[in-house]
């Protein structure tokens, strides 16, 4: 394999959702190797037939990765919509359905692991707007004391539930971003 | 559910032991008669999504560690990926059946 074929597999490499590049992007370009030294199958052949594979596979497997990732989103948008719905009361009983439906539909999918990149600054931004969210609701609470009325009441509510939302999910991916350890990408 | 042709084929590979990538993809050329050529990312992308479902897992131990690199990583069917090989052999054996009973394998198209 000469340095212009590596190259041109590396860029080929990047149509692959990242998690299947950390995870077997070596062993991808190893079989490529192999198929070259013990088949003798020219390097450029090998190309245009990865080209084609990946064309026809690598729209698949990213679409299917994302969908994954949803799952979990999904999953941690219910216990979270569960959590606040049981901490607001009796009052929040759509979001405790909402969020027993959401849990049982991200059960009912094999979650795997959100991905380590690709998300960029969003969780952090998450985190920010849901701690902000909940600050807002403390104060408010904190200024009316029991005298809620009906508008704050609601605003309450919603900044309570919005805030615990968006602070799990930007929270755990977050966590997840830093946490994932990989080995690197070829 | 019948099970993805590339799914079953790699089932098929690795019902004869332990196999690398490599290893697998030759078994399936050979096993279709030269008709299925799987890239890498069909073949590592159905490695994946199979080890991810417990079809498949990867093995501790290489079959022969002096004569192979140490890099490569070899793979094994688990028992639910031997049950779910099982299971979709039925299924192709029941519809081959059913095929040679309506005659449809004797009297295809271009055959009097």
């Amino acid at each position: 394999m000469n340095r212009w074929a590596k190259h041109v597999h590396r860029l080929m490499m990047r149509a692959y959702p990242v998690g299947l590049r950390r995870e077997f992007g070596a062993d991808m370009f190893q079989l490529l190797v192999d198929r070259h030294r013990r088949d003798g199958v020219s390097v450029w052949r090998l190309l245009v037939s990865e080209l084609g594979d990946a064309v026809v596979v690598a729209p698949r497997l990213r679409w299917e990765e994302s969908l994954m990732s949803r799952f979990v989103m999904i999953g941690v948008a219910g216990a979270a919509a569960l959590l606040a719905g049981i901490a607001v009361g009796p009052a929040a009983t759509v979001p405790v359905v909402a969020g027993v439906l959401l849990v049982v539909v991200a059960a009912m999918r094999r979650s795997q692991p959100l991905p380590a990149r690709g998300l960029g600054r969003r969780p952090v931004t998450l985190l920010l707007a849901g701690l902000a969210c909940l600050t807002v609701a403390v104060v408010l609470g904190l200024t009316a004391q029991h005298d809620l009325g009906e508008v704050a009441w609601a605003l309450f509510t919603a900044l309570s539930i919005v805030g615990t939302l968006l602070t799990l999910i930007g929270g755990v991916a977050t966590l997840t971003q830093r946490g994932a350890v990989a080995p690197p990408a070829t | 559910m019948p099970v993805p042709a590339s799914v079953m084929y790699i089932l098929v590979a690795l019902a004869a032991g332990e196999k690398h990538g490599y290893a697998i993809m030759r078994d399936v050329a050979e096993v279709s008669g030269g008709v299925v050529q799987m890239g890498s990312g069909t073949l590592y992308g159905s490695i994946k999504r199979m080890l991810d479902q417990g079809l498949i897992e990867e093995a501790d131990e290489r079959p022969d560690p002096a004569l192979d690199d140490q890099r490569r990583r070899y793979y094994r069917l688990t028992d639910r990926g031997r049950r779910v090989g099982a299971a979709e052999h039925d299924r192709i054996a029941a519809l081959a059946e059913s095929a040679r009973v309506r005659r449809l394998a004797v009297f295809g198209p271009g055959v009097s």
